[in-house]
């Protein structure tokens, strides 16, 4: 077993998402341990891929109407809506030779994590390549990686009660990407442990899983601690990014 | 697969600039879609998006930066040396060279 650190806090979406990049940009030059971090996002919010344009991956209108705050990763893939009350995001920031050189076998490595956390609940889980884990055919889980010279950092989500709903009011598919899943809404292509299992699951309970999935893929031994003074002083300039129209309206 | 694209044209100087979106979805879940303005037969801008993975990710923006100014084949022959170059999960560069191309017919 190896020492890792875990940190479980929780934050608006700007600051989660300066986190996550401070924890990336630190663990590059060596400053930080690996880490695995568990968070949720205070208020509910949305987040879109590097590489997605705002207007096809968000329902702007909806958004604004409902005070949905928002931004954009520095992580590709696609659109997520993070439910305060539903969803849990966990970062794996590590030395990529602690995972693996290469990117598809890391997805796989980190992902299945998440399959060990799903399955605690007595339920099967699938990963599909390449981000994707899914529950009956459907997707309860979505991750996303992005690398510097030899960190790296994953970062994604499980929905134990998203209000399914919501999210598809705030999350734009386009009907091509529908017709591909072979279904014709977000509804029946996307799921909760809860709607699973037919009870409520707990944010507890699924934390608590998330720790033990993670500690036996990356054979990890975790101890809780908090951010280092310096994260957390990257993480404030790195803040004022993710609040800016530039960034968020890159593409 | 599926594609569609929309098309329209203005008028810029004497010349109509072409702009195209053109967008396929990728067998797998993933989406790439190109919007670009064509100007006499050269790439006058082009943003490359989707819910894709690209590493390094700032070659994406690079490339988006040097298949500006180029016909279609330069293009063509651009997004294959940069097949060779930079790692790209969800869709492929000969996505894009599909892309482009059915945006210059359009």
């Amino acid at each position: 077993m190896r020492k890792w650190r875990l940190i479980i806090n929780e934050g608006n979406v700007y600051w989660n998402m300066a986190i996550d990049e401070a924890m990336l940009l630190l663990k590059d030059k060596g400053e930080i341990p690996n880490t695995l971090r568990l968070y949720v996002f205070n208020p509910s919010a949305v987040t879109i891929g590097y590489f997605q344009r705002v207007n096809d991956a968000v329902n702007l209108d909806f958004l604004s109407k409902n005070r949905i705050p928002f931004t954009r990763r520095i992580t590709g893939g696609g659109s997520v809506y993070h439910d305060v009350n539903g969803e849990v995001t966990y970062s794996v920031v590590a030395s990529i030779s602690d995972v693996a050189t290469d990117v598809l076998k890391s997805y796989e490595i980190i992902c299945k994590g998440l399959v060990y956390a799903i399955e605690k609940f007595g339920l099967k889980a699938q990963f599909v390549p390449i981000n994707d884990v899914v529950v009956n055919g459907k997707k309860i889980s979505g991750s996303a990686q992005s690398r510097k010279k030899v960190a790296l950092l994953q970062h994604g989500t499980l929905m134990y009660n998203t209000d399914l709903i919501t999210l598809a009011s705030t999350l734009k598919a386009p009907k091509e990407k529908l017709a591909s899943h072979g279904v014709k809404s977000i509804l029946e292509r996307v799921t909760t442990l809860s709607r699973e299992l037919g009870r409520t699951v707990s944010k507890e309970e699924t934390i608590e899983a998330l720790i033990e999935g993670f500690s036996k893929v990356l054979n990890a031994e975790f101890e809780r601690e908090e951010l280092t003074e310096k994260e957390v002083k990257l993480a404030e300039e790195l803040v004022e990014k993710y609040k800016s129209k530039e960034w968020i309206f890159k593409r | 697969m599926k594609s569609i694209s929309q098309k329209s044209g203005y008028l810029r100087g004497d010349t109509v600039m072409k702009k195209a979106s053109v967008l396929k979805k990728i067998k797998g879940g993933k989406t790439v879609k190109i919007d670009v303005e064509i100007d006499d037969g050269k790439i006058h801008n082009i943003v490359i998006s989707g819910d894709f993975f690209v590493y390094p990710q700032e070659a994406l923006e690079e490339l988006e930066n040097k298949l500006k100014g180029c016909s279609l084949n330069k293009a063509k022959s651009i997004l294959k040396e940069y097949a060779e170059k930079i790692t790209v999960l969800g869709f492929t560069l000969d996505d894009v060279a599909e892309l482009l191309e059915k945006a210059f017919k359009a």
